[in-house]
């Protein structure tokens, strides 16, 4: 899982869609998963130009398919 | 011709360089405050960009649309939709990063749908010159169908060009033509029929207006409710058409910006991946993060001792100088023992704040708070607190006030506010004194495991359990108060860069201003009536105290300096002040308190630190007594009954109450100011009091 790249396919959440969307995450953009946060609870999320920090709560809306 | 003024808008999303540009335009012509009605920063800055004409622009919080999801994005929407708003815009500049032109175009393409004259800065940073990336800004301008330039935030570079293109379009007013959004059939009629229910500026306005009800301000309760209904009528899927809306535009500005760029740059950011391993490692990262803290709160201690002994001595010089060198009368008196003091109250919190402010402004140029915000974010919130509380939590082991001023960060209103509410358990510097004075007669000094200081080890203690009580009141205040806002975490981590000075300098100049300012007139306040109360009492009492102690002092064929105190103690016990200790004694009493300390609980609302000054006063020690002597002189103090008053009970009832008691007016001031409303000062006070009181009741009668 960590370290693994993968792309947005949907979000199952409207909320955390136009947040996303809004910060430009996409469906169809690539991101990576570098690690997650020392005590749990988020994740250290890469895309091609950008790094965000995402609630592992958050993390669960967004559907990924895996880049083979 | 006669002045004009205009009004400026700066917009951009977070991370873009906008704080740059604003520093580069206005210079020192700004002013931090806050927005009318809510706690979110405003920075506003003036600058002439004529003779006669005067710009005054207001920084907008970072947005990164306009489908607000916090109160800083909220305050944007506000502004923009309502004409009536003191930030309406005349015009706007809106700041986008070149590395990341694409995504920073949603907001701009919002704000081109909303028909304001906008300019385009283009902040070149210091990637995008590495890298060479450049963009045709001719043909973007064509595109967009607006003004663009590029600037540099940093040296200041284009900021001129900006200024001219700016003058041009507040001439011709001209908005870009280009539309990036069309309304869907359901959307037209529902802004066709806000639009004749309510001033707007054009659909688009209305649509905003449509999708944020109930976040809107300048609409009343009955508008928002006929709002609502229009929207329940028409059945209006405000999340889904936000979402088409976003998806529309990135089909509609993606093309345009990759048109103009002549390539693409992805983050083989390799520093900051680096840096990143480390410093947000598992293990690595929480261990930085400590030593980075520990860094801090050292650096506060030592780098402010001497500026602060500095300020105490050349203070207390002058207020001497005052007394000896003008005539003895009531004014002299106010100005060297009143006013003076009170002056010196403020200044010599002036160097901690400075400090603290200067090494947290650096930490989030870098771009490190995030990751701290991050790192923690998930222990925080157990509290109820936000990442960023973590910042104020440790700041207030200086002084609570700055650090309820570093609150301003947090988004969450709630966070922030439990922030704000339990910052003040947290051991700030003006307890130091008040312990260690009391420390020595709870605790022997003894080694411990044959190294520690007992003493030390009792500090330690009090700090850990101040950080526990504000943890725990956190807990409580998280389980008590409501909010309806989203707690989210959608985090940019800006790759690392090298502190931009300028920024740092505003950041650290606004920081002091406004506590010089805002607070420092209150602590003046408070120190005038406070000496006001200590110095007067009912006439005839008091000048009946002072023949009294000169008779007593020459039975007793005390010398000069000690007549003088003699005389300062009964002054002081009959002042008004003495009367106030006399009346809370019922009320301190089962604490092991007696009225002398009943004085010095009330003169110490100034400062807590001055309670060891009124202490000394009323027990005859002079006031340059070091602490041993303070220490053997309370030791040896019999009450009427011939009982010892400073017994092991008593001391340890009274470090504890000035461990958890809001003993000090500034800060209740600064929480006054930050939460714009009397309540939750009071509430603070109420429950830290209330708090204090049941612990010190508790030790104190099982101790006696």
């Amino acid at each position: 899982m960590i370290g693994e790249t993968a792309t947005i396919n949907e979000f199952s959440n409207g909320f955390v869609a136009c947040k996303l969307m809004s910060m430009g995450l996409l469906s169809g953009t690539a991101i990576t998963l570098v690690r997650k946060s020392p005590f749990g609870g988020a994740y250290y999320i890469k895309t091609e130009n950008h790094y965000i920090g995402l609630r592992t709560n958050e993390a669960e809306h967004v559907l990924l398919t895996k880049n083979s | 011709m006669a002045n004009q003024t205009f009004k400026i808008a700066l917009l951009g999303n977070p991370n873009t360089g906008k704080s740059s540009v604003f520093n580069q335009l206005t210079g020192l012509r700004q002013k931090v405050g806050n927005f009318p009605g809510v706690t979110v920063e405003r920075k506003n800055g003036a600058f002439k960009l004529t003779d006669n004409i005067e710009i005054s622009v207001t920084d907008f919080p970072g947005t990164y649309s306009l489908f607000p999801t916090s109160l800083d994005e909220r305050i944007v929407l506000n502004a923009l939709t309502n004409k009536n708003d003191i930030d309406f815009p005349d015009a706007m500049v809106y700041v986008a990063d070149v590395n990341n032109l694409e995504r920073h175009s949603l907001l701009l393409s919002q704000l081109i749908d909303l028909e304001f004259p906008i300019v385009l800065a283009l902040n070149m940073n210091d990637l995008a010159e590495k890298t060479g990336l450049s963009v045709d800004a001719k043909k973007l301008e064509t595109l967009f169908d607006l003004p663009v330039v590029s600037v540099n935030g940093r040296t200041g570079d284009g900021i001129n060009a900006l200024k001219n293109e700016l003058q041009k379009l507040l001439q011709t007013k001209k908005s870009s033509s280009k539309r990036f959004y069309e309304l869907t059939n359901t959307e037209i009629e529902i802004t066709d029929e806000i639009s004749k229910k309510i001033r707007v500026k054009n659909s688009y306005a209305a649509l905003l207006i449509a999708h944020h009800v109930k976040k809107i301000s300048f609409l009343n309760a009955a508008q928002k409710q006929e709002l609502l209904n229009l929207n329940e009528k028409h059945k209006f899927n405000s999340i889904n058409n936000q979402l088409d809306e976003i998806m529309q535009r990135y089909n509609q500005f993606v093309p345009i910006v990759n048109q103009t760029l002549d390539k693409q740059i992805a983050i083989g950011n390799t520093l900051t991946d680096k840096i990143d391993s480390i410093v947000t490692h598992r293990f690595l990262g929480p261990i930085v993060f400590f030593l980075l803290m520990l860094f801090i709160f050292q650096a506060i201690f030592t780098w402010s001792s001497f500026p602060m002994d500095f300020i105490d001595q050349h203070f207390s010089n002058l207020s001497f100088y005052i007394q000896y060198h003008f005539p003895t009368n009531l004014f002299t008196k106010l100005v060297s023992e009143g006013i003076v003091p009170g002056i010196s109250g403020v200044l010599v919190f002036v160097p901690q704040i400075f400090i603290l402010f200067l090494l947290i402004s650096i930490l989030e140029e870098v771009g490190y708070m995030s990751r701290a915000v991050f790192m923690f974010d998930k222990i925080m919130q157990r509290f109820g607190l936000n990442g960023r509380s973590i910042v104020s939590l440790i700041s207030g082991g200086a002084c609570a006030i700055p650090a309820i001023m570093s609150t301003r960060t947090i988004s969450n209103w709630k966070e922030r506010l439990i922030t704000i509410m339990v910052t003040p358990l947290i051991s700030c510097s003006a307890r130091i004194p008040v312990f260690a004075v009391l420390i020595g007669f709870v605790i022997p000094r003894f080694k411990v495991f044959g190294f520690i200081n007992s003493q030390a080890l009792v500090f330690m203690m009090l700090y850990l359990i101040g950080v526990m009580a504000a943890l725990f009141s956190a807990f409580v205040f998280k389980k008590i108060l409501k909010s309806n806002e989203h707690s989210f975490l959608m985090l940019e981590l800006p790759a690392y860069k090298m502190p931009h000075w300028k920024n740092v300098f505003f950041n650290v100049y606004d920081k002091v201003k406004s506590f010089v300012i805002g607070a420092g007139k209150i602590i003046l306040v408070v120190s005038i009536v406070l000496w006001f109360l200590a110095s007067f009492g009912p006439s005839n009492k008091i000048n009946e105290a002072i023949n009294t102690a000169t008779i007593e002092a020459s039975l007793m064929q005390y010398d000069a300096t000690q007549t003088e105190l003699h005389i300062a103690s009964k002054k002081l016990e009959y002042s008004y002040a003495g009367y106030a200790g006399r009346i809370i004694e019922p009320i301190i009493k089962p604490l092991g308190f007696d009225w002398k300390i009943g004085i010095a609980l009330i003169t110490s609302f100034a400062a807590r630190e001055v309670f060891v000054g009124t202490i000394s006063t009323l027990y005859s020690i002079g006031k340059d007594a070091n602490r041993q002597t303070i220490q053997q002189k309370l030791a040896s103090e019999k009450n009427a009954a011939g009982k010892p008053v400073f017994t092991v009970a008593v001391a340890l009832s009274l470090v504890l109450f000035y461990l958890f008691a809001m003993q000090c007016f500034s800060t209740l001031a600064t929480v006054y100011r930050e939460t714009k409303t009397l309540k939750w000062p009071a509430l603070q006070f109420a429950y830290m009091s209330t708090l204090a009181y049941i612990v010190s009741l508790v030790v104190y009668q099982f101790l006696k």
